[in-house]
């Protein structure tokens, strides 16, 4: 008789469909482990908390025997009162100098010229000193290099910089910092633009008309006077931006007109230490001691935190995974749903406020530019208030060309009335104006490999589809080649829409969002309208040009109005109006709904981190300039 | 009606009997000896009909976010599979995300199989300049890795499904031009193919209606061992996020960076997806290898089959 078919395979060697077997075992094996882990972690909501949690609930511990203690004799109830409170406001652990701030990041920075590049502040906030910063939460500006500031009339402000303050020992070999240097470095900014291929927007330092006439005084070594081209509402907080870092004048002339081989080239609170492929490190700027401030910087011993390492780590899972491991000290805003995860890891803490997201759509004026109804037809496809309840877990609220925490920005209820979702009439508006003739191939759009997730792109890309019947193609890029894609030459662009977000403070603290609306600012490179002192393409047909200078320049000069007007209350109208207006125009951004709460994930070990949403703010005391954070160990 | 005009009629039917008693007979031999082949055709055939059938199996549009569902649902009687992040049913997302990965993996294999063997039939049959150019070029391919031709291809032209199989197909091409040109090598020196030619038949005529016969049944082999190759080539290069579009349904897709991060809340958005990979890719190798067992004639007489 034959035997069995698996008898014969106990007295042969090992096949490959045996390994196959085995591995099938193995995995199912694996996944059924898999699920019973994940079914106990369901069950760890009553496990140990974390240490924020248990602070709250020695908080509410205190309450309850404060209330006994009422209850009880006075004198055992002040014990118990008094037991409480201990424990509620247990002090923290002495401040510990010293440690290493684990930052990660996804690329290495394209420059690290703070006149060309700002699109990671990290590096400028450690290694730069500003003239001033400004807090969004304490809405005021404070000095940082400058001890004071006066603004004699529209045009001028004057300030007095801190007595004593030097750069790195390797930048200029650590002499004093005086006023020539800011107003040196202030009037790089057109120089980078036209030599260096610069990447900072024009309206990071465009408001102070150094291309326009503006000018610097520096009667002596710490007083500065700027002589604005135009007047600028936003002047005092604007000077808070990344670009506007102090550079010492020979590292640029050693690095022949640039920072590219001289970096170290600030008196900020830390100094490069290392730079290659696998990250930066920073070291303590050694000179950056011994100043005085009642806002915490230049003061004797701080920084408390050594060192910062900052690791590319290209992947967001594995970011997230370093974190969690205790490997990292940052991870950056999450969505609620991490929080809620998030809140229970031992090596987390989540930090949650107010949020001032900004996000937008931006249509290539090139392609958009002649069609009115189809622009109208496309906003009028997107399901604002489902990218609410999908991708913004219903936290959320609807967007506008202003910063949501900005007493300007327009209320809410008249933001659904300009922006609204009507499925039928975007179709009628499409069929009326070509849609299928203009955009025969459908859209394409570029998603960000390096972010954390594209969800709200695919949002839209399927509400587009399902509302309009026009599909989009969802094109992948790089952090160099994003950029590259979102501002490429009119005519040159491969998109038909972008979607970028940012927080509305990472830049210029004050209306950075307005600027990608308009010609002058992201509207221009991007794909908004492009005229004003911009010369137009020559790639745009005439067409096009008549339709973009009607708007465009509408646009600008409204934009203008807005930060030529001083007074507050007839600012806010003329902001208003302006929203109004882009809302009502379509052209060229649209506005997308923002978090109202925004989440941020840190590591558990540091303290005194700075709160929503100046945490990731470099202008403001975000955790970059956060000197008196600092690692319990 | 004559004999003589039933007769051809009577013959046909004969044969086609003959053709269904001995497949039948056949499939029974395999389903009775191969227990893992069959079992991996089944899985094939039930994954094949899922991903077909997927409209009619209770499902929902695979990109459209439920607004009334739960954020990372667990599974339920509405949501089989539980919901994503994106409230999009997953039960409808696997079905769906079947598609464009078996697509890829026949196709790709299709492609390979259909350029591979003729190129092998040329260099082998031919040999000489032929044979030279041909292996040249296939060293040349092979000498880049695979994952940067995907890259190539994927980045120069666009991440669509057709791309993806001719990009694929590329990269396994050589070695089964390789594989087959040696069993076409050995073929050639065969009498039949030396009777063949005495005769007068021309080369095309040997290589095709000669030599492809015989070397046939490695070729059903070799495609369902490269079938699961190449679906896991696609998903490597769709997890790293530069192969199909995001948004598409497709396993590897969703088991990419979207989800990434809820994997430990969302069991589910791990493991059905990554299971009907898995499932995939092992059926393939079970049925690749019993189909070796039984037509490779190499291993016949080895005790195995």
């Amino acid at each position: 008789m034959a035997e069995g078919y698996w008898g014969k395979y106990w007295r042969r060697r090992v096949s490959r469909r045996r390994v196959l077997a085995g591995g099938a075992a193995v995995g199912a094996g694996a996944a059924a482990l898999v699920a019973v882990g994940c079914g106990d972690d369901d069950d760890d909501d009553d496990a140990e908390p974390a240490a924020a949690t248990q602070a709250a609930q020695a908080t509410e511990a205190a309450a309850e025997a404060t209330e006994a203690a009422a209850a009880a004799e006075e004198a055992e109830a002040t014990e118990a009162a008094a037991a409480a409170e201990a424990e509620a406001t247990e002090a923290p652990s002495a401040i510990q100098r010293g440690g290493t701030f684990r930052h990660q990041k996804s690329s290495q920075n394209t420059s690290l010229d703070p006149s060309v590049t700002v699109t990671d502040p990290t590096w400028t906030a450690l290694t730069y000193s500003h003239l001033l910063g400004y807090s969004l939460v304490e809405e005021e500006a404070w000095g940082d290099a400058a001890t004071g500031w006066e603004q004699p009339d529209a045009t001028t402000l004057v300030f007095s910089l801190e007595d004593g303050l030097k750069f790195n020992p390797e930048a200029a070999g650590g002499r004093d910092m005086t006023s020539e240097d800011v107003a040196f470095s202030y009037s790089r900014f057109p120089t980078s633009l036209s030599e260096l291929g610069s990447e900072v927007n024009q309206l990071q330092w465009g408001w102070m008309g150094v291309d326009r006439g503006a000018s610097f005084d520096t009667p002596d070594a710490t007083t500065l006077t700027i002589n604005l081209a135009f007047p600028w509402a936003s002047a005092i907080p604007s000077l808070g931006s990344s670009a506007m870092a102090i550079v010492a004048r020979e590292a640029v002339e050693a690095g022949g007109g640039h920072l590219k081989d001289t970096p170290n080239a600030g008196g900020g609170a830390y100094m490069f230490d290392n730079i290659d492929d696998t990250g930066n490190t920073y070291k303590r700027n050694p000179n950056y001691r011994g100043h005085s401030s009642d806002r915490g910087r230049f003061t004797a011993e701080m920084p408390y935190i050594d060192r910062w390492e900052d690791a590319i780590v290209t992947d967001p899972s594995a970011r997230e995974a370093r974190l969690l491991a205790g490997d990292s000290d940052v991870l950056g805003g999450i969505d609620k749903i991490q929080a809620e995860l998030f809140a229970n890891e031992g090596n987390v803490q989540v930090i949650e406020g107010p949020a001032n997201d900004h996000a937008i759509m931006e249509l290539d004026g090139f392609k958009w530019a002649q069609h009115p109804l189809l622009r109208e037809a496309l906003s009028l496809s997107i399901d604002w208030e489902a990218y609410i309840d999908v991708v913004l877990d219903g936290e959320g609220i609807r967007g506008a060309p202003v910063g949501p925490a900005f007493s300007q920005v327009l209320p809410q209820d008249e933001i659904r009335e300009l922006q609204q979702f009507d499925p039928a009439r975007a179709k009628a508006l499409w069929a009326q104006g070509g849609g299928d003739e203009v955009f025969p191939d459908g859209f394409v759009t570029v998603i960000a490999t390096f972010g954390a997730s594209t969800r709200h792109i695919e949002f839209i890309a399927q509400s587009i589809e399902e509302n309009l019947g026009v599909p989009t193609r969802l094109e992948p890029a790089d952090l160099a080649n994003y950029v590259a894609l979102a501002t490429a030459p009119a005519g040159q662009k491969i998109w038909h829409y972008f979607i970028a977000g940012e927080n509305s403070l990472s830049t210029i603290p004050d209306y950075n969002a307005l600027t990608h609306y308009v010609p002058n600012g992201y509207g221009a490179i991007f794909g908004g309208v492009y005229t004003f002192d911009h010369p137009l393409s020559a790639a745009y047909p005439e067409e096009i040009i008549e339709v973009t200078n009607e708007i465009g320049t509408e646009l600008q000069a409204r934009y203008d109005l807005q930060g030529a007007t001083v007074d507050p209350e007839e600012r806010k109208q003329v902001l208003q109006d302006l929203q109004r207006y882009i809302f009502t125009n379509f052209c060229c951004v649209l506005p997308l709904p923002v978090p109202s709460v925004q989440y941020y994930a840190m590591g558990a070990r540091l303290r005194n981190v700075p709160g929503v949403p100046d945490i990731a703010n470099n202008a403001s005391m975000g955790y970059r300039r956060a000197q008196n954070m600092w690692i319990e160990a | 009606m004559t004999t003589a005009e039933q007769a051809p009629e009577l013959i046909e039917f004969q044969s086609e009997r003959s053709f269904l008693v001995r497949l039948t007979g056949a499939v029974f031999h395999f389903v009775r000896r191969q227990p893992l082949g069959t079992f991996g055709a089944i899985v094939i055939v039930v994954l094949i009909a899922g991903s077909i059938l997927a409209p009619v199996l209770n499902t929902q549009d695979p990109g459209t976010s439920i607004r009334s569902a739960p954020t990372l649902g667990a599974p339920s009687g509405d949501h089989w599979f539980g919901t994503d992040r994106s409230k999009r049913d997953v039960w409808s997302r696997v079905l769906y995300g079947g598609r464009p990965t078996l697509l890829i993996g026949f196709g790709a294999v299709a492609l390979t199989m259909a350029v591979g063997i003729t190129f092998a039939l040329a260099a082998g049959f031919f040999g000489g300049l032929v044979d030279i150019l041909i292996s040249r070029l296939i060293e040349i391919i092979i000498a880049v890795p695979a994952i940067l031709w995907l890259l190539m291809f994927t980045t120069a032209i666009d991440r669509s499904v057709q791309t993806l199989i001719f990009a694929v197909a590329f990269t396994f091409t050589p070695i089964t031009i390789r594989f087959f040109r040696g069993n076409v090598l050995q073929e050639s020196s065969i009498a039949y193919v030396e009777a063949a030619r005495v005769i007068g038949a021309s080369g095309g005529r040997i290589m095709f209606r000669h030599i492809l016969p015989n070397v046939a049944p490695l070729v059903i082999v070799a495609a369902s061992i490269t079938i699961p190759a190449a679906m896991l080539s696609e998903a490597g290069l769709t997890f790293l996020g530069l192969g199909l579009e995001p948004g598409t349904a497709s396993w590897a897709q969703d088991l990419g960076p979207n989800n990434r991060s809820y994997f430990r809340v969302a069991w589910w958005l791990l493991v059905f997806p990554g299971a009907a990979l898995a499932l995939a890719v092992l059926a393939f190798n079970f049925f690749g290898d019993s189909m070796r067992d039984v037509l490779d004639p190499r291993l016949r007489g080895s005790g195995l089959i």
